[in-house]
């Protein structure tokens, strides 16, 4: 009897002292990316003077006139002076997206260089070996520089394309100023609230109702969730969450709110119904790879049970993934860089080879196995795990407090 | 048609098949798997493919007799590998000898 007590403690321990280790690697975790974080921020102070030199063809010398801003030069004369070169930044989907803008004298933009960005590498491959940079060449700094009006962007990559737009802009404004060329303020963006941000509210809504236990036809309201889920979030939009956009949330990277809603409502919306529910209604609900998931369940008919032990083991797999990711993306100050969800690569076809035979691999386990990325890999549970641990630790004393007013 | 992106979302497709099939493999012999075990067999096939992977891309690189070569390295190393994991897998641990019918 002794004996299965104990061996019962060893396996499941005792809520409080299971509660206490929660916290103490939560604590641990969050000193670790803080840790992280600060080093990350000394590695970054870097010079831009590489790109600078490239982004203009001919100059030979610069000079550095103030921060993010050289002027060019044949041989360092005056007579030879050619333009500046100007670091532009515009809003990327993983931060901030810098590029080095040369600007001749008369305002016109001739040589264009990435200084640096958060974007995930295979879309900014994308945009790269498209037409959009070299387009970008010969504008002046009153063009609009918007996309869909006198720059193409790239289909699959619009926020990224934007992003490398605004900071050219950016950059060859800067310039013209320098050049004391006429240069108008920059227009407000228009605020973007179309189909995905009244689908994402609308699920937000059903996902929130449907949670509560008294719903009626719950099973067929979540099937219908998941399913616009998939069809608008998914393969329409492609817009589910990402550790990259909680990643760049601890860079402070909080992008413009007028273009980027969406992005708003989304984690806006899991942090308010978490916080007031403790409930998830995003990855249950409309997660568009977890409906994807379901959808291959039901074809094959999913019944293969993971032992409890295996389970519990695998668990600590997609925590040690996501925190190995947020440690290199908060160190390099690029979100995007150790990404390694399949959801882009599911429904834009972007994505590494690793990528590509994660999908294949997790597709047709989901023939058989339950949810197997959401169970065993996806980076978004643990963060949730770590919300809900500081969540309760904030409600604790609280609760105390209720309790024993005294 | 069957470009880079294919083959790998294939090999993913292939290894859910292969680690199917060797668990019902081990099952059918009675093979008492656990997760060490079932990681050293993830590892043994991680081997061998990637041998094969690395022969592919040199190849690919104008390199096909190097390939070749890192190829044959990766087999001798799975196949001393390999060895050792089916006697540990066959391996039974002694128990106590059962009480006979009589």
């Amino acid at each position: 009897m002794t004996k299965e007590l104990i061996a019962i403690k060893e396996i499941s321990p005792p809520p409080a002292r299971r509660r206490r280790r929660e916290r103490i690697l939560v604590a641990l975790t969050l000193l670790l990316i803080a840790v992280v974080w600060v080093a990350g921020a000394v590695r970054s102070e870097s010079e831009h003077l590489p790109c600078v030199e490239l982004a203009f063809p001919g100059a030979e010398h610069f000079v550095k006139e103030e921060d993010g801003l050289y002027s060019a030069w044949w041989d360092g004369s005056k007579p030879g002076f050619l333009g500046y070169v100007a670091i532009g930044v515009g809003d990327g989907y993983g931060g901030p997206v810098r590029v080095a803008v040369a600007v001749d004298r008369a305002g016109e933009t001739v040589g264009v260089v990435i200084a640096g960005h958060g974007e995930t590498t295979a879309w900014m491959n994308r945009v790269v070996k498209s037409d959009l940079l070299r387009s970008l060449i010969g504008k002046a700094h009153s063009d609009p520089f918007e996309i869909g009006a006198d720059v193409d962007g790239v289909t699959g990559a619009t926020t990224t394309s934007r992003a490398l737009a605004w900071a050219v802009r950016d950059g060859s404004r800067a310039a013209a100023l320098r050049l004391g060329l006429p240069v108008n303020e920059p227009q407000p963006p228009k605020i973007v609230f179309g189909i995905p941000e009244i689908v994402l509210l609308a699920l937000f809504a059903v996902g929130y109702i449907g949670h509560q236990g008294r719903f009626p036809f719950t099973r067929q309201v979540r099937w219908g969730t998941m399913l616009i889920g998939l069809v608008v979030l998914g393969f329409v939009y492609n817009a589910p969450v990402t550790l990259a956009s909680i990643t760049r949330l601890t860079l402070g990277y909080w992008p413009q709110w007028q273009t980027n809603l969406y992005w708003y409502f989304l984690i806006g919306g899991i942090l308010l119904v978490f916080t007031i529910d403790n409930k998830n209604p995003y990855c249950r609900w409309f997660c568009p790879f977890g409906a994807a998931q379901e959808c291959m369940a039901v074809i094959g008919g999913a019944k293969a049970k993971v032992s409890r032990r295996v389970s519990e083991g695998l668990k600590w797999l997609p925590r040690l993934l996501a925190l190995g990711a947020v440690l290199i993306g908060v160190y390099y100050r690029n979100p995007g860089l150790a990404s390694y969800e399949v959801f882009g690569t599911l429904f834009e076809l972007i994505g590494s080879n690793i990528q590509f035979t994660i999908l294949g691999l997790v597709l047709v386990a989901s023939l058989f196995v339950l949810r197997p990325w959401c169970n065993y890999l996806c980076p978004i549970a643990p963060v949730v795990d770590l919300i809900r641990v500081i969540r309760e630790a904030v409600k604790e004393p609280w609760r105390k407090t209720k309790n024993d007013p005294a | 048609m069957f470009n880079g992106s294919l083959f790998w979302f294939a090999m993913g497709v292939l290894f859910v098949f292969v680690a199917w099939a060797f668990k019902t493999f081990a099952d059918d012999r009675g093979w008492r798997l656990n997760w060490w075990k079932g990681l050293l067999a993830l590892l043994w096939y991680a081997i061998l493919s990637l041998s094969l992977y690395a022969w592919g891309t040199l190849a690919g690189e104008g390199e096909a007799g190097a390939g070749f070569k890192l190829f044959l390295i990766g087999l001798f190393v799975c196949i001393v590998f390999g060895a050792g994991l089916v006697r540990l897998l066959i391996h039974r641990p002694k128990t106590q000898a059962e009480p006979s019918p009589q």
